[in-house]
C-alpha cells in the first residue's frame, strides 16, 4: 500500500508543479497583446476634452456676472457714497480680475489650440500614412488577382487547345466506323452519352435521344462501339481527362448525306 | 500570406467547379460518316447441309449486293454457332463483324423449318429471332427470306431479295425461239421462259399488283400491246394500230395503260382503259412523245419528248392536260421511271456523248448519276426505291446491271445466253 503510494507520489508531484507552471505562466507571462487601435483612441478622446475647456471660462464670467447684481442690491440700505466708492472699488476690481482672467483664458486657450493643431497634424500625417498603406495593399492586392486570373486563363487556353485535339481524334475515329444504313435521311438526329476510362476505353454508350430510326440509332451505337478504344487518351494528363474526356455528348447528324 | 494561400485554394475550387462544368458539356458532333459495307458474318446452318441449293451463299451474296454488307468468308470463321448457347461475342469482335446470323434447318414431313437470330455483335445482344417454312424446292425462297429479314432490321429499308424480274433475252440466232420474255428471282437465278417468239418482245411492264405484265411483241409482224395474266399465263392483245404500238405502262390502280400510238401521225400518248379498251389521247403535237409512265398518285404521266429541241423529260397532269418540263441538264434526258415514293426519276442521261443511269430528284431538280459504263439504257427501280437494275454492254453482250440508288455498288448479274435488256424490276407481290 505504502509502496503503491511512494510509487504515484514523484508523478503526482511532477503533475502538481507542472500545473503550477502553467497557471503561474497563465497568470503572469501570458498577456494579450494589446490591439494597436488603443493608441488613436485616446487621441480623439483628448481632442473632444480641448472644446470643453474653451467653454468652461465662458461659464465662469456668466456666473460672477449674476453674483454683482446680488451684491447692489443688498447694499442699497448703507450710503449713497460708501455705497458709490464700494462701487468703483469692487468696479476696479472687478475690472482687474475680468482682465487678469481674460489674459490667463486667453495664454491657456493659445496653449491648447496649438496642442490641439499639432496633434491634428501628426493625426493627418498617420492617416495619410494609412491610407498611403491601404493604397498600396489593394493595388498588390489587384495584381495578385489579376495574375492568378491571368495564370487560370493560360491554363484553361492550354486545356482547351488539349480537348481539340484530342477531340478531333475522337471525331475522326468516330466518323470512320459510321455505316449510315440506306434509310438514314439528312436531319435524322440520334443522341449518345458515352463513358470512357483513362485508358481510352470506352465502357458505356447509352442513347439519350432517338431518332425515330432504329436502323439509325444502330449505327451510331456500332459506330461508337466499333471504335472500342481510344488509346491516344492514355498521353492525356489524368486531371484534363477527368475534367474533360470521363463523359462525352455525341450528336449523329448524317449532313452530308444527299437526301 | 494566409489570404493568399486562401485565395489560391478559392481558385482551385473555382478551377474544379468550372471543369465539372466542362465535363457535362463536352459535346462532339458526328456529321460524316464512312459508310463502308458493314461487315457480317452468316454462320452455316445446322441442318442445312447435302441440300440442293447452300442456304449460306445464297444469304451471303444477297447481302453483298445490297451494298450494305461486306460478309465475313466461312474460312475465316472461329466458330460455327448454330444456337445462341454457342456464341462467343468476342471470337466475332476479333473478326470485326458488326453482325452475327444463326440458324438450324429442322424438316418436317416435306417441309424444312428454319429458325434464325440475327445478333448485333457489338452490343452482344440478339436484335432478330423468327422462323421461315419452305418446300424443298423453295430452298432459295427460304434462303432470301432470311436475306429480306436481316436486311430489314438492320437497313431500316425493306428487303427485296425474294422479289422478281422481267427481261428480255435475244439469243441472236434467227429461230422460232429467238426473242424470250424471262421471269427470274433478281439474283438472276430460276429463269423462266414466259414466252419465246421468232420476233422481238420489247418493253416488259408490271401492274402495280404484280398480277399482270403488258409487253410489245412482233409475233403478228405488226408491233402490237398485250396484257399477260401471271397466274394462268393467259395473253390478251390490246392494241393492233397501225404505226408505232409501243411502251405501255399500267396505271397505279391497274385500270388504265398509258401508251405510244403513232397511228394519228406523230407518235403521241395515249391512255386506255383496260376493261373497254376505250382510247383517250394525252398529246397531239408535232413532236417525238414517248416513254410514258405514270407519276405515284395516277394524276399524271411522265414521258420523254422532243418539243423542246432535245429530248427531254416531262409531265403532263392529267385533269387539265397541262404539261411540265421537268429535265433540264443535258441535251438528252429519256425513258423516265417513277421511284416508289414518288420523289424522285430514274432516267437515261447523255453525258459527253455516252449514256448513263441518272437520277433527279422531282422536287429539286437535282441530278445524280449513277453508272459509269457504256450504253446504259432501260433503268427499273427496286419496290424498296434503294437499287434499280439497268440494261448495259460487257465484252460486246447486252447484259444486266444494278446499283443501289446512292451510287454505292454497282454489280452485274450472270451472264446469260445471247443479249439480255430490258429489265422490269416486280412490285411487292
Amino acid at each position: 500500500m505504502i509502496d503503491r503510494v511512494s510509487l504515484f507520489s514523484l508523478p503526482l508531484l511532477v503533475t502538481l508543479l507542472l500545473h503550477g507552471v502553467l497557471i503561474w505562466a497563465v497568470v503572469h507571462v501570458w498577456q494579450v497583446p494589446e490591439p494597436p487601435p488603443n493608441f488613436k483612441k485616446p487621441e480623439f478622446v483628448k481632442a473632444t476634452l480641448v472644446e470643453l475647456k474653451t467653454k468652461a471660462p465662458e461659464k465662469k464670467s456668466a456666473g460672477s456676472k449674476i453674483k454683482k447684481i446680488d451684491l447692489t442690491a443688498n447694499k442699497k440700505d448703507n450710503t449713497a457714497e460708501l455705497k458709490r466708492r464700494q462701487q468703483k472699488e469692487a468696479a476696479a476690481q472687478k475690472a482687474r480680475q475680468i482682465k487678469a482672467q481674460k489674459a490667463k483664458d486667453a495664454k491657456e486657450k493659445a496653449a491648447q489650440q496649438k496642442a490641439a493643431k499639432e496633434k491634428a497634424q501628426r493625426e493627418k500625417a498617420a492617416a495619410q500614412k494609412r491610407a498611403l498603406e491601404e493604397a498600396r495593399k489593394r493595388q498588390q492586392e489587384a495584381l495578385d488577382k489579376a495574375l492568378l486570373q491571368e495564370e487560370m486563363m493560360l491554363a484553361e487556353q492550354a486545356e482547351t487547345e488539349v480537348v481539340n485535339s484530342y477531340k478531333a481524334i475522337i471525331t475522326e475515329r468516330i466518323i470512320s466506323k459510321w455505316s449510315r444504313p440506306p434509310s438514314a435521311r439528312r436531319g435524322m438526329i440520334c443522341e449518345l452519352v458515352i463513358q470512357l476510362v483513362p485508358t481510352g476505353k470506352i465502357i458505356t454508350v447509352n442513347i439519350t435521344k432517338s431518332s425515330g430510326n432504329q436502323a439509325f440509332d444502330r449505327s451510331a451505337e456500332q459506330a461508337v462501339r466499333a471504335v472500342d478504344q481510344i488509346p491516344e487518351l492514355q498521353n492525356m494528363d489524368i486531371n484534363t481527362f477527368e475534367r474533360n474526356f470521363r463523359t462525352i455528348h455525341l450528336q449523329f447528324n448524317p449532313e452530308d448525306r444527299r437526301l | 500570406m494566409i489570404s493568399r494561400f486562401f485565395k489560391i485554394q478559392l481558385a482551385i475550387l473555382l478551377v474544379a467547379v468550372s471543369a465539372v462544368n466542362v465535363q457535362a458539356n463536352l459535346f462532339i458532333e458526328i456529321n460524316r460518316g464512312n459508310d463502308n459495307p458493314s461487315p457480317v458474318a452468316i454462320v452455316p446452318f445446322a441442318g442445312a447441309q447435302g441440300l440442293p441449293e447452300d442456304i449460306q451463299a445464297i444469304i451471303t451474296a444477297d447481302l453483298e449486293r445490297s451494298g450494305f454488307f461486306r460478309p465475313i468468308p466461312k474460312t475465316d470463321m472461329l466458330s460455327m454457332p448454330t444456337d445462341k448457347s454457342e456464341v462467343v461475342f468476342r471470337d466475332w469482335r476479333v473478326l470485326g463483324a458488326n453482325f452475327l446470323v444463326i440458324g438450324q434447318m429442322t424438316p418436317e414431313a416435306d417441309q424444312y423449318i428454319v429458325r434464325y437470330e440475327l445478333y448485333d455483335v457489338l452490343a452482344q445482344k440478339n436484335i432478330l429471332t423468327a422462323q421461315v417454312k419452305g418446300g424443298r424446292d423453295g430452298l432459295r425462297d427460304i434462303a432470301h427470306a432470311v436475306s429480306d429479314a436481316v436486311y430489314e432490321k438492320v437497313t431500316g429499308i425493306r428487303g427485296i431479295f425474294s422479289t422478281k424480274m422481267l427481261y428480255v433475252q435475244d439469243l441472236r440466232k434467227p429461230s422460232a425461239g429467238r426473242y424470250r420474255l424471262m421471269y427470274a428471282d433478281v439474283d438472276g437465278a430460276r429463269a423462266q421462259v414466259l414466252l419465246a417468239s421468232s420476233e422481238p418482245i420489247l418493253s416488259p411492264t408490271w401492274s402495280a399488283d404484280g398480277k399482270r405484265i403488258a409487253y410489245v411483241s412482233f409475233e403478228t409482224s405488226r408491233p402490237a400491246i398485250y396484257i399477260m395474266d401471271m397466274a394462268t399465263g393467259r395473253k390478251t392483245q390490246m392494241t393492233h394500230f397501225r404505226g408505232l404500238n409501243g411502251a405501255p405502262s399500267f396505271s397505279p390502280d391497274g385500270t388504265q395503260l398509258a401508251m405510244v400510238l403513232s397511228k394519228d401521225g406523230m407518235p403521241d400518248i395515249y391512255v386506255m382503259t383496260i376493261a373497254n379498251k376505250r382510247l383517250r389521247r394525252i398529246t397531239n403535237d408535232h413532236y417525238i412523245d414517248t416513254e410514258p409512265n405514270w407519276n405515284a398518285d395516277g394524276s399524271g404521266v411522265i414521258f420523254t419528248s422532243n418539243r423542246g429541241g432535245s429530248p427531254q423529260i416531262y409531265q403532263i397532269n392529267l385533269s387539265n392536260g397541262r404539261p411540265e418540263r421537268l429535265t433540264f441538264e443535258g441535251d438528252y434526258n429519256a425513258r423516265p421511271r417513277v421511284s416508289p415514293d414518288g420523289k424522285s426519276l430514274v432516267m437515261v442521261h447523255r453525258q459527253s456523248g455516252v449514256y448513263h443511269i441518272a437520277t433527279q430528284d422531282i422536287a429539286t431538280g437535282n441530278m445524280r448519276i449513277l453508272t459509269e459504263t457504256w450504253l446504259d439504257e432501260s433503268p427499273s427501280i427496286a419496290p424498296n426505291g434503294a437499287m434499280l437494275l439497268y440494261a448495259t454492254q460487257h465484252n460486246k453482250k447486252g447484259v444486266l446491271g444494278a446499283v443501289s440508288m446512292d451510287a454505292g455498288v454497282k454489280f452485274r448479274l450472270p451472264a446469260k445466253e445471247g443479249d439480255v435488256r430490258e429489265p422490269a424490276w416486280a412490285p411487292y407481290l
